[in-house]
This record gives structure tokens, sequence and C-alpha cells, in this order.
């Protein structure tokens, strides 16, 4: 059976991010009070980059449990993270732990001991910072994070197989993202081949079509070529995403269409789920 | 038979997972009285497992204050382990009430030592550690109705969670609790958590049973892994390989041989049949 290695200090999980930072990203979705599509997806980061590090936490220290790169496509392609990070490419989650490019403040209410609750700071972790400038040079991102993965695979020929997520917003403008999307998943570990999951954020005025099983209904070009390239979901994610009340079948993949804000929060918590965690 | 040659002897054999140091083992085990394997014990004895869940803060800690602070509650309120009644809260209670004192005093240590908790610990604080829980009771001999063996012992157990309980007589499995199949185990069980405080509804997510223990009985408990690895050689249509289990669990435990149970448990785990897990295996022999 695939996808069932398992995730340890020794053995850890690859997971690659492809932010689509093109100027159309500049739009603005309804998240209930309009908010860009480029501060949606980062703050969608930001906050898959917390929950991963809250779920490797023990204790004062970080766990390893995870290599993670986060790379934007738009005027350029490469690695976004901020601060101490900025320029690097697949980083172990402890250092991106102690690296966020700053806290941002937000007040909440705590427990004041006596029943009562006191507003109080707490730091909030950025590290990827919302981007929206020229074109979508699919292609090329799709290339680099090929490339990533090959090392990964090369060095870990036996672990759980590195995820690639491709968060977008349109269509490649540098040409058929397929070919280059398949190429993912030549990149096999002993516990089968790399996987790849797309997931298109909307303007949030139609309906989203959530993991779907076949072509069918999908409503034109871009959702035919990106459903292509999307892997499929791995039992454990398949899942997960039935329970979480989406109707899923064998096929199911990685792929979500017109997605809104709760999507891209979903499609990253699906996307990143493993189980056999150590 | 003379007395002296009659009791009960406690073995507890505790590994970490694979690639874990043991103080990074998260499955505790505490018996009251204290005392060494080659004891044979004619009084009550206490027995708790717990297994700590990983992906909770302080699980270890959680899961050896829960195993030392409730076999303690149990050796003295035996009838906690009866059912979801006022014993069980007070055990319970006194379980929640030291264990706040405890991570009260682990805080502040932290604070004077120059250690705060750091930002990606808080939701794992606020959330409490966790653990599954199994507890027994074996009776002083006699103490069974209907007496048809004077040595005869009752015992009570209740569960929380997905650590097991096996009974074994004449190297043939008689009785599994909690979990009966092994099918049953999964990624979710059951936990206590150290913020429950609604011992009702603990109680009622608690499994409870009792029993009789005669002359050569064993009494198996043991953490997840073990546990459904036993089952599922139980539940195979050829009976060899769990009387080979049962062979060497036995073994190990009348010769608390942990570093035979390792290498054992080790090869396990290369052959894909026992998941790499801490291991923790209580032997409970009835000799006489």
């Amino acid at each position: 059976m695939a996808y069932e290695a398992e995730i340890s200090r020794s053995n850890p999980g690859c997971l690659v991010f492809l932010v689509d930072q093109s100027g159309s990203m500049e739009e603005e979705v309804d998240a209930g009070v309009p908010q860009r599509k480029a501060v949606a997806v980062a703050e969608a980061i930001n906050r898959l980059l917390f929950e991963l590090t809250v779920k490797c936490g023990k204790e004062d220290t970080v766990r390893d449990y995870f290599h993670v790169a986060v790379v934007g496509y738009g005027a350029t392609v490469g690695p976004v993270f901020g601060g101490e990070l900025q320029g690097r490419d697949l980083i172990p989650i402890s250092v991106v732990a102690d690296n966020p490019a700053y806290m941002s403040q937000q007040t909440v209410l705590v427990s004041d001991g006596a029943g009562g609750f006191v507003e109080a700071a707490q730091g909030k972790p950025i590290w990827v910072e919302p981007v929206a400038s020229g074109g979508t040079p699919m292609n090329e991102a799709l290339r680099y994070a090929e490339t990533l993965v090959a090392g990964w695979v090369s060095e870990h020929p036996g672990g759980f197989p590195p995820i690639v997520l491709n968060l977008t917003d349109g269509a490649s403008t540098d040409g058929d993202p397929v070919g280059a999307g398949h190429a993912i998943s030549t990149h096999v570990t002993a516990d089968g081949p790399a996987l790849l999951f797309n997931l298109h954020v909307s303007m949030g005025q139609q309906d989203p079509v959530t993991f779907p099983d076949s072509e069918d209904g999908l409503p034109n070009g871009l959702s035919h070529t990106l459903f292509s390239m999307s892997s499929v979901l791995p039992d454990h994610m398949r899942g997960y995403a039935q329970s979480l009340g989406y109707v899923v079948s064998g096929a199911t993949r990685g792929f979500v269409y017109n997605g809104d804000i709760s999507s891209v929060v979903q499609f990253l918590d699906i996307g990143t789920r493993v189980t056999n965690f150590r | 038979m003379t007395g002296a040659n009659v009791g009960v002897a406690v073995t507890q054999l505790i590994i970490p997972k694979r690639g874990n140091s043991r103080s990074e083992c998260e499955d505790a085990c505490y018996v009251v009285p204290e005392g060494a394997a080659s004891d044979l014990r004619a009084e009550p004895i206490t027995v708790v497992v717990s297994d700590g869940a990983s992906e909770s803060t302080l699980a270890r800690e959680w899961a050896h204050h829960l195993a030392r602070t409730m076999a303690i509650g149990v050796a003295e309120e035996p009838e906690a382990l009866e059912g979801p009644g006022a014993a069980f809260g007070k055990v319970m209670t006194r379980l929640s009430g030291e264990w706040e004192v405890w991570h009260a005093g682990y805080l502040n240590r932290r604070m004077a030592t120059g250690r705060p908790p750091r930002w990606f610990e808080y939701p794992k604080l606020a959330a409490g550690a966790f653990a599954t829980t199994l507890a027994v009771y074996v009776d002083v001999p006699g103490n069974a109705p209907p007496v048809v063996d004077r040595h005869r012992r009752r015992w009570l157990t209740a569960a929380l969670g997905d650590s097991c309980l096996f009974q074994v007589r004449d190297g043939r499995l008689i009785r599994r609790f909690p979990l009966k199949s092994a099918a049953a185990f999964g990624n979710s069980p059951h936990l206590l958590g150290s913020r429950d405080r609604d011992w009702v509804v603990t109680g009622e997510r608690t499994m409870f049973t009792r029993g009789y223990a005669e002359r050569g009985d064993e009494l198996m408990l043991m953490t997840d892994a073990l546990a459904a690895y036993l089952i599922d050689c139980a539940d195979e249509t050829s009976a060899s390989r769990f009387e080979g289990l049962i062979h060497n669990l036995r073994d190990f435990g009348r010769a608390d041989d942990e570093s035979g149970f390792e290498d054992w448990v080790n090869q396990q785990r290369s052959t894909g049949r026992l998941r790499n897990d801490d291991v923790t295996f209580v032997h409970i022999n009835f000799v006489g």
C-alpha cells in the first residue's frame, strides 16, 4: 500500500506550496467582507504554517517532522519566505518556527483566573506577505517544484512522498502546465509517487467544485487542465475529506475549482494530512 | 500447596518507540504496592497503565501522573473500578487537583528560569494533556463468592481508550477488554484529558468489568500496538502464532527480561507486524 510510510524526525515529510502572485491576485474575493485574493491566500499559508508548527511542537521545542518550501510565481518565481529565511527553499519546520518575518500583535481575551476575561496581547507569526504583480508562470513554478521534489526523493527514497500544493487564480501564461505537473509525479519513493494538488481561487461568485472524481461538469478548459494534473487523494486524505462532509470515491482528486476562502483552508488541511505521524 | 508458594507476581516492561530515547517514552505504568518482580504478593494489588497522546503537550508527564495518582487512589478506594459512582469521581477529582498543582509549578519553573511558553505552545497548553488509561485491582484471595478455590482472586478493571487487558488460562485467551477486534483500534481512541472535569461524562465513556483469576492464570496488560498485535494473532485460523506469542510474553514476564523483550519487540517491528509505538507490557501471574 502506498502513502503509509511513517513520518518521523529521521524520516520527515516534504511540503511544497506554490502560490500564484500574479497581478490578478489583487482582485477581491467575498469573504464576508471584501478581501484581496493575495491577502486571503497569504493568510491561509501563514495559518497553515502556524498549525503545522503547533502540531510538531513538543513543549518548548519543535520536532522536524516536516520540511517546507513556499514558492511564489508572478513577476518572478522563487521562495517567498521573508526575514531571515529569505531566499531559502526547503526548510525544517523548527527553523520556520524560530524565524517568522515578524510577529503581528493581536488582542485576545484570556481568562483572568477568577471567572472573568481580560484583554491580552498575543503574537501571531507572519512568514509570507501578500504579493500581486506580473503574469502567471505556472509552468516555471511547477518545474521549480519538480527540482525540489527530485532532490528530496533522492535523499529520502524510503520516505513519505513529497506533496506539492498549487494555489492559483487563473490560467498559466507560460504555456500548457500539464506536462510540468505530470513530471512531478514521476518522482517516486518506496511509498509512492509525489503528489500534486491544485486549488483554483475564485471571486466567490460561483459554486466551488470540490474534490471531483471525474471531469464531468467541470465548466471550462482551465478546470479540465488543473483536474488532469491533480493526483488522486490517498486513502487517509480521502477519508478525512469524507469526515468533513465531502462526497468522495476511489478516484477523487486533490483539486478544488472556484474555491472560496473556506475552501482554501480546507484544501490545505486535507492536502497536508498525514496519519502515520511519530 | 503451601501459602509461601502462592501469590501474584507482577512484572512491567516498557520499550520506547524505535528512534526515540527512553526519556521520550510516553507510556507509563505504576503498581501499588511497589515491589520487585520476584515478589509473590498475597495482598491486594493495583496496576495502572497509561499511554500519553503524542500530539498533546506534556503527554509523558500526564501519563506518569495519571498512572501514579490513579493507582494510589484505586488502592485506597477499589470500588472506583466497580462503576462510575462516587468513588470513581473521588479518584478523578484527586487526579485533576494534583495535576493542577503540578502544572502551575511547571509553568512557574519555566518563567523563573527564563523559559516562558513560546507562541506555538499556547494552543496545546490551553487544550491540556491527553492519555489512555487502564486500571486493574486484584483483590485478596478468597474474597470472591462462591469460593470454590480459596486461592481464587477477584479482579476489577476500568479502561478509557485502547490500552487492553487479556486473561490467559492454560495458554488460551479467555477474556479481552475493552477492545475485542483488531478493527477496533483506530487513530482516535478515547482519551482522558488533564482538563476534563465532568466525571459523569468521563464515567460514561469509561468501560468497567470484572473477573476471577484461578491459580495459574495470567493477566496481561498492554498498550495499543502490542494489544492490536495480540488480537491479530488470536484471531488467526492457525493457533501457532498466538501460542508462540503467549509463550514469549510469559517468558519475558516471568524472567523480568526487559532486554530480551526489547529485542523481540524490535524484531516484530522490523517484520511490520508490530506498529512502531511505545510498548508497555504488564504480566500479572497468579502463581500457585
